[in-house]
């Protein structure tokens, strides 16, 4: 029944239903639903090839987007390591611990200055009681008053002259101290 | 998203019975062949789309579902004439194929053999590049271009930190457009081939003894030119009847011009595709290398954000340990001071016992 030209109407699975016994409405359905499915694939792949432009293009845009926040977000943080708040905390710490040291030190002279002055309550009352000599009290208050004058001058001399400026508990050393010290240049004679 | 079922089921049959055909089989639908061919030569695309009206109904059927498919969403607001080539008055087939402003393959163009096909690959070639001038397709440089002189293609356009949507939008219509205009097409040609594929199976599954010749003006003689032994011919010795194997003979004429249009069609989407193909892989190789815009690039800047973040993270750390200690030191500050108050206080109080004891 077919001539040459029909096979061009149709697939191989045309052919193979037109040598069949008999064909039957269901066998032409799948014909036609697999001509269906082959435009689907055909031109859906090639309506998503054309589509995929626009998908790089998003793509392109997105990591164009991601770049310069993770841009601007490396900046940000490089910013707040170069800001010095880390310095102003440290050098305010030094500051605070400086200044209470300072204090406590005061503290410790007050502190000896008191029990220097119930000695000398007690000492006057030896005195009015008679059990001690007017000599013998202004002897003694002398030595701790010379004892209270000595621990004065330790720290306040060592506070002024050796102790470092920045650190409580350094010894200032000079550069004299580690043989450091500016010679004058002498020129060869 | 792709279409998964039948491209052609979200058409608007309905309004447009005339372009695209039930699939309906049975006799009783000899009807549909004065819209299939008339005397023996296929009916053309624009000319039954110069039958319909100017204000048209839209070109997809009522409640298909377009949120999935970009094609289908652009096509929702169109009307049939908008998507067309030409308003309608081009088509792939008729004007780019058989026409003179295509391939001029004129009324050669009927069925391909097996082994001996009417369009070559250089055709389908040459088929996309006519195409692409009349601005049916974008042209490769407007999906990419490597000359930054050259600003408008969908690649520069989306890449920048504020993409112009009304210039990207135009771009992309034109292939939208196309392939609504394909779709609509190839959809006229596959209707016709559903239809005579049923016709010629009921008939070929007609008992001899059963069959009743048509007589002429049935609508069915629209698939002959004439009497004759051509291959678009009916038996001269009854001219006015119509025997079993020549009706086959007819349909199966027809069956092969329209599967041959169809096939070419399905061809030419290749070649869309080999077409786009270097420029899609150019652009492809971009994102994967380690320029601007690139996955490599993005990596880069991320790995670098990375490596700050646990940088500002420790140094955050630190600062908030150097804050703690600033903090302790200072309470310790003021804690001192109290103490100097109260040992201030006693130290006066003993002056006073000293100088009090001293008078009595």
């Amino acid at each position: 029944m077919a001539t040459s030209y029909t096979y061009a109407a149709a697939d191989a699975a045309t052919v193979s239903l037109l040598s069949g016994a008999s064909v039957t409405g269901q066998d032409v359905n799948s014909l036609i639903n697999a001509g269906k499915a082959n435009l689907a694939q055909s031109f859906g792949a090639s309506l998503e090839n054309t589509n995929t432009a626009s998908t790089y293009g998003t793509v392109f845009n997105r990591n164009n987007s991601l770049t310069s926040i993770a841009t601007d977000l490396t900046k940000t943080n490089n910013n707040l390591k170069n800001s010095g708040d880390d310095q102003t905390y440290s050098r305010q710490a030094e500051i605070n611990e400086w200044a209470a040291n300072n204090k406590l030190d005061t503290l410790f002279f007050l502190q000896v200055s008191f029990i220097f002055f119930t000695l000398l309550v007690v000492l006057i009352y030896l005195r009015q009681a008679g059990i001690l000599s007017s000599g013998t009290m202004y002897i003694t208050a002398g030595v701790f008053l010379l004892i209270l004058l000595g621990i004065l001058w330790n720290r306040a001399s060592y506070t002024m002259y050796s102790r470092d400026s920045r650190y409580w508990n350094r010894r200032f050393i000079g550069l004299s101290d580690s043989g450091l010290g500016a010679t004058p240049a002498t020129c060869p004679s | 998203m792709s279409f998964s079922t039948d491209p052609c089921s979200t058409l608007n049959k309905t309004e447009y019975p005339t372009l695209w055909i039930s699939g309906t089989s049975g006799i009783a639908n000899v009807s549909a062949y004065a819209n299939i061919a008339s005397q023996g030569n296929p009916i053309k695309f624009v000319d039954v789309v110069r039958t319909l009206s100017s204000t048209a109904p839209g070109i997809l059927a009522s409640g298909t579902d377009t949120s999935s498919v970009k094609l289908l969403n652009y096509l929702s607001t169109k009307n049939i004439k908008d998507v067309l080539l030409n308003n309608g008055n081009e088509s792939i087939v008729d004007t780019y194929i058989v026409g003179p402003a295509g391939l001029s393959k004129g009324p050669a163009y009927t069925y391909s053999q097996p082994g001996s096909p009417l369009l070559q690959n250089a055709d389908f070639t040459s088929l996309v590049s006519k195409l692409v001038s009349k601005n049916y397709l974008l042209s490769s440089d407007k999906i990419y271009s490597a000359s930054s002189a050259n600003k408008m293609n969908l690649i520069y356009l989306y890449s920048q930190a504020k993409p112009d949507t009304s210039a990207i939008n135009s771009l992309e219509n034109v292939n939208l457009n196309f392939y609504g205009a394909f779709l609509a097409e190839y959809c006229f040609y596959s209707s016709r081939y559903e239809f005579l594929l049923r016709q010629y199976f009921t008939i070929y599954g007609t008992a001899t003894t059963a069959y009743v010749a048509p007589r002429t003006p049935d609508p069915v003689f629209a698939l002959f030119s004439s009497t004759g032994t051509g291959i678009n011919q009916y038996g001269p010795t009854n001219p006015t009847t119509l025997s079993q194997s020549d009706y086959l003979k007819g349909l199966a004429y027809h069956l092969a011009c329209l599967n041959t249009r169809m096939t070419d069609m399905r061809l030419l989407l290749s070649a869309i595709n080999t077409y786009y193909n270097p420029t899609l892989l150019e652009v492809q190789e971009i994102l994967n290398g380690t320029g601007a815009g690139s996955h490599g690039n993005l990596q880069s800047v991320l790995g670098g954000l990375k490596i700050s973040a646990n940088e500002a993270n420790n140094y955050l750390n630190v600062t908030d340990f150097k804050k703690g200690v600033m903090e302790y030191n200072s309470q310790k500050n003021q804690y001192s001071s109290i103490l100097l108050g109260l040992y201030a206080f006693l130290n006066i109080s003993a002056i006073a016992m000293v100088v009090h004891l001293s008078r009595q």
